[in-house]
């Protein structure tokens, strides 16, 4: 601790010593230069792409110069996912991340676990309870407010949950069971909740979400809606379908998040037998009117999955030739619109709103429409996450 | 903007170096300021003003103490030395103990004071040690005060080291900020410690801190004493190679620049006791505490009351630069403490041990360390360290610590072999050999490390810096 020991440790190692011959050194030298000016040649020659297939995301321009942006960082922060979004092979960058993970025994690539039968199963967020407890207030006011409307929930659990065989050994998921109990423990009398958890898993199997994707496949909506059709006043449902794969070419979000493309997925479209009503369906986005609950464009493109209602939309219009006085409103994320197709043959009109993009007084809603029936349908992780629903349901 | 990022090795870097080559030396100062203000900015555009009033007082300050000193006026230049020593702790102090201050009067205090907390203007608590290396240097005669704002501009905000350290002092680095060599031979040199410290943090620690980061949620219920140390485990590999990879990048672009900075860290994991820890971890910063705290106390060469005194002042502040909040002080006295317990009460027993046993004293005193050091509140650091000790965790071993292990065992090996000499001393014997398969062999090494690393950014996820903060 004396000054002398101290000045003679410092000479021990003061400053990196000489690190290679004279080789070695010239080499890296002109090599790294060289590597970094021409990948930064390249990735400045190379026109920008606006999207990646690969990763199922837009990517990021030229950031807009001026001082409010320098100021408020926009500038530099667009700057720098700019230069990582446009750099040279990035498809090819990340193929190599994703087998140097892989070989170093990760079965977890960006929050997305590698299954057995290469499932991918996206690991379960962590509740916003917060929010979660103003949704739920919100819901009961709703119900309060509606004594008249028969209201249900459907919490869909999700795939790491329901098909926990199927994730790596000891792989951490949080128990949704409980989450399901303490939601059916805090929403009022006034709401019927119902829970198809042990239908999926009695039919885990048969495949009840994709492989590549974080939804749920039209053979789980199926029975989930043979499961909920008594609660949801539905008599003498039809329970024959006729099955058409509309693709076998399906590679969902999960692939793109994990960068993991080793598999397939096919999408089922479910017609029920011996029902002989016609419907037309508009939405928010596009006001024609159209025969079918099926978006065929959306096979063409990367998310497949939008072959059901072209995808989110704030308002989805049915109206049906089923003269009954039934009619659905439906709050919902995007597990609904598989699940819709298998209601309309029993309402005369179904409204679906998705709280995420709807900003319209849905009391008006209600009286307008007749409203006898609701229905909220959600993922229990999109769920557990989402800040709208009590904005939504707002009475102003 | 960090080091490891597609925006800093592809852009900034190519750029500082193509403007830095193309000047003339006398000008290569002036580049480095302004480069450096540019790469401040970056994080912050505003607090650059923060950086110009330390520049400047600063600068003033060693011409002021110059003159007072030429003109024998000791009793001057020591109050000058005084106050512009107050004049940046109580920067650093307002940006960075604020807040911490206020909330513990308010704990105390039967009203509250009403504060914002303000953002924590990047790497101040490492440019503010510099400036004061160089006041209270100036004022003992060490050096000579600099008489060009650009060079001491270039100094103070030198962008290598300027927000995770090596702490630079200003005598270390006063005749090369007038006159250094640049040639190939460093620049290759340069290459290679920036790689290897690229390596270290991109592939290592971000890989290893996911891991801590997944079993940091898990629940005390959830977290099974094979877990607990899975997670200390990989925290304790995180934040070497996080804090080494960055200095070592810091040395490699200084030799890029033409500059040779002290090594930071020396196998810290290999020491044989806690005193020979802190001899091996973050050099510069726990020199820079005995240079101008410990010594100037009296060091030990008071009574023994008085030095294990100055050694609980001296590492409460240590703890306490980390960060403002009690759990730093804690681990700052925390590892006071085992000093003294060494120094005092051990004196040499420990080296009587069998080698074996003083490694597993000193890196399981290290890793308790860690834990107090990332908990975010003392009462989690204790339920924490209870887990490991098999308290109150989810029994000795279950399936969720099996897939950590699983998944991070290959990395923890790399991890744990890579924080020793071992492969290191033999290739470093490859990079002088002149076995030309061998030299070739050293080439592919680097270049596998650069192509890795620059898959694992394209894809970033997970890339903080740990000393980012302080």
């Amino acid at each position: 601790m004396e000054k002398k020991e101290q000045t003679q440790k410092q000479s021990e190692h003061t400053v990196g010593k000489r690190r290679g011959s004279r080789f070695l050194q010239r080499t890296m030298a002109f090599g790294f230069c060289g590597a970094v000016l021409l990948l930064v040649l390249i990735s400045l020659i190379m026109p920008d792409r606006s999207f990646s297939e690969e990763e199922n995301r837009v990517l990021s321009k030229q950031p807009k110069f001026g001082v409010t942006e320098v100021m408020n960082k926009e500038y530099m922060e667009g700057l720098e996912s700019y230069t990582s979004d446009q750099f040279v092979f990035r498809d090819l960058w990340i193929k190599l991340k994703v087998q140097c993970d892989l070989l170093t025994g990760k079965r977890e690539l960006n929050g997305v676990y590698l299954g057995k039968d290469k499932y991918l199963m996206q690991a379960i967020s962590e509740p916003d309870q917060e929010h979660v407890k103003e949704n739920i207030k919100g819901m009961n006011a709703f119900a309060a407010r509606h004594q008249d409307l028969n209201i249900n929930a459907m919490i869909v659990p999700n795939a790491a949950y329901v098909m926990q065989d199927y994730l790596p050994k000891g792989a951490p998921v949080r128990d949704q069971s409980k989450d399901m109990k303490e939601i059916q423990k805090q929403l009022d009398a006034g709401i019927g909740c119902i829970d198809v958890t042990k239908t999926l898993q009695k039919h885990v199997e048969e495949g009840m979400y994709y492989k590549t994707d974080h939804h749920w496949t039209s053979r789980a909506a199926a029975y989930a809606f043979n499961a909920a059709a008594v609660q949801l006043g539905i008599g003498g449902a039809s329970g024959d379908y006729q099955r058409y794969t509309v693709t076998n070419e399906f590679s969902g979000t999960l692939s793109s998040k994990s960068g993991y493309h080793k598999a397939e997925d096919t999408i089922e479209v479910f017609e029920p037998e011996g029902v002989d009503v016609k419907y037309l369906v508009s939405d928010s986005d596009n006001q024609e009117q159209r025969p079918t609950a099926y978006d065929k464009k959306a096979l063409k493109e990367k998310d497949k999955y939008q072959v059901f209602f072209g995808g989110n939309h704030a308002q989805v219009d049915i109206t049906t030739t089923n003269d009954t006085t039934k009619r659905l409103l439906i709050f919902k994320d995007s597990y609904a619109n598989c699940f819709v197709p298998f209601l309309i043959p029993y309402y005369n009109e179904i409204i679906m709103v998705d709280p995420r993009y709807y900003y319209d007084n849905v009391e008006t809603l209600i009286s307008g429409k007749h409203i006898t029936d609701v229905l909220f349908l959600y993922n229990m992780d999109t769920f557990l996450t989402d800040t709208s629903i009590a904005g939504a349901l707002a009475e102003e | 903007m960090i080091f490891s990022s597609i925006f800093f090795v592809f852009a900034y870097l190519p750029i500082v170096l193509i403007l830095y080559y193309l000047v003339p030396f006398k000008f290569k100062n002036l580049v480095l300021l302004l480069v450096s203000l540019v790469f401040y900015a970056w994080g912050e555009p505003v607090y650059v003003v923060l950086m110009l009033f330390s520049i400047a007082i600063n600068f003033v300050s060693g011409l002021e103490l110059e003159y007072f000193m030429d003109r024998g006026e000791m009793r001057k230049a020591k109050y000058a030395c005084i106050v512009t020593a107050a004049i940046n702790l109580g920067v650093l102090g307002f940006y960075k103990y604020y807040g911490f201050v206020i909330e513990n009067l308010n704990a105390i205090l039967p009203f509250d004071i009403p504060y914002t907390k303000l953002a924590l203007p990047i790497g101040i608590s490492f440019y503010t040690f510099q400036t004061m290396s160089y006041v209270i240097d100036v004022y003992r005669g060490k050096v000579k005060a600099q008489h060009n704002p650009i060079t001491f501009g270039a100094y103070v905000s030198m962008f290598p080291q300027l927000i995770a350290g090596p702490i630079v002092r200003y005598s270390d680095v006063e005749q090369q900020l007038m006159k250094r060599t640049m040639s190939i031979r460093k620049f290759g040199d340069g290459v290679m410690w920036f790689l290897q410290g690229l390596g270290k943090k991109v592939l290592i620690a971000n890989n290893m801190g996911s891991i801590y980061e997944a079993i940091a949620v898990l629940g005390a219920s959830e977290t099974s004493v094979l877990t607990a140390w899975i997670g200390c485990f990989a925290y304790t590999m995180q934040i070497y190679f996080d804090f080494g990879g960055y200095s070592d990048m810091a040395i490699g672009l200084g030799k890029m620049l033409g500059f040779e900075f002290m090594e930071n860290f020396n196998y810290p994991y290999t020491a044989k006791s806690i005193t020979d820890f802190w001899r091996r971890w973050h050099i510069s910063l726990s020199s820079w505490f005995k240079e101008y705290v410990y010594i100037p106390l009296g060091g030990n060469r008071v009574g023994q009351a008085k030095s294990i005194r100055n050694l609980l002042i001296v590492w409460g502040l240590t703890g306490l630069w980390h960060g403002a909040a009690w759990n730093f002080i804690f681990w700052g006295l925390y590892y006071g403490i085992i000093l003294i317990i060494e120094k005092y009460i051990l004196k040499g027993a420990l080296e009587k041990l069998p080698s074996a046993l003083q490694h597993v004293y000193t890196i399981v005193l290290v890793m308790f360390g860690w834990v107090l050091f990332f908990s975010p509140s003392l009462g989690s650091a204790v339920s924490y360290m209870g887990t490991m000790l098999g308290i109150g965790g989810a029994g000795l071993a279950d399936l969720t610590g099996w897939y950590y292990l699983k998944s991070g065992l290959v990395l923890g090996i790399i991890a744990a072999v890579g924080s020793t000499p071992v492969v290191y001393r033999r290739f470093s014997k490859w990079e002088h050999s002149r076995n030309p398969y061998k030299q070739i062999a050293c080439v592919v090494v680097y270049a596998g490390i650069f192509l890795i690393s620059t898959a694992y950014l394209v894809n970033a996820t997970y890339n903080p810096f740990l000393y980012f903060r302080f």
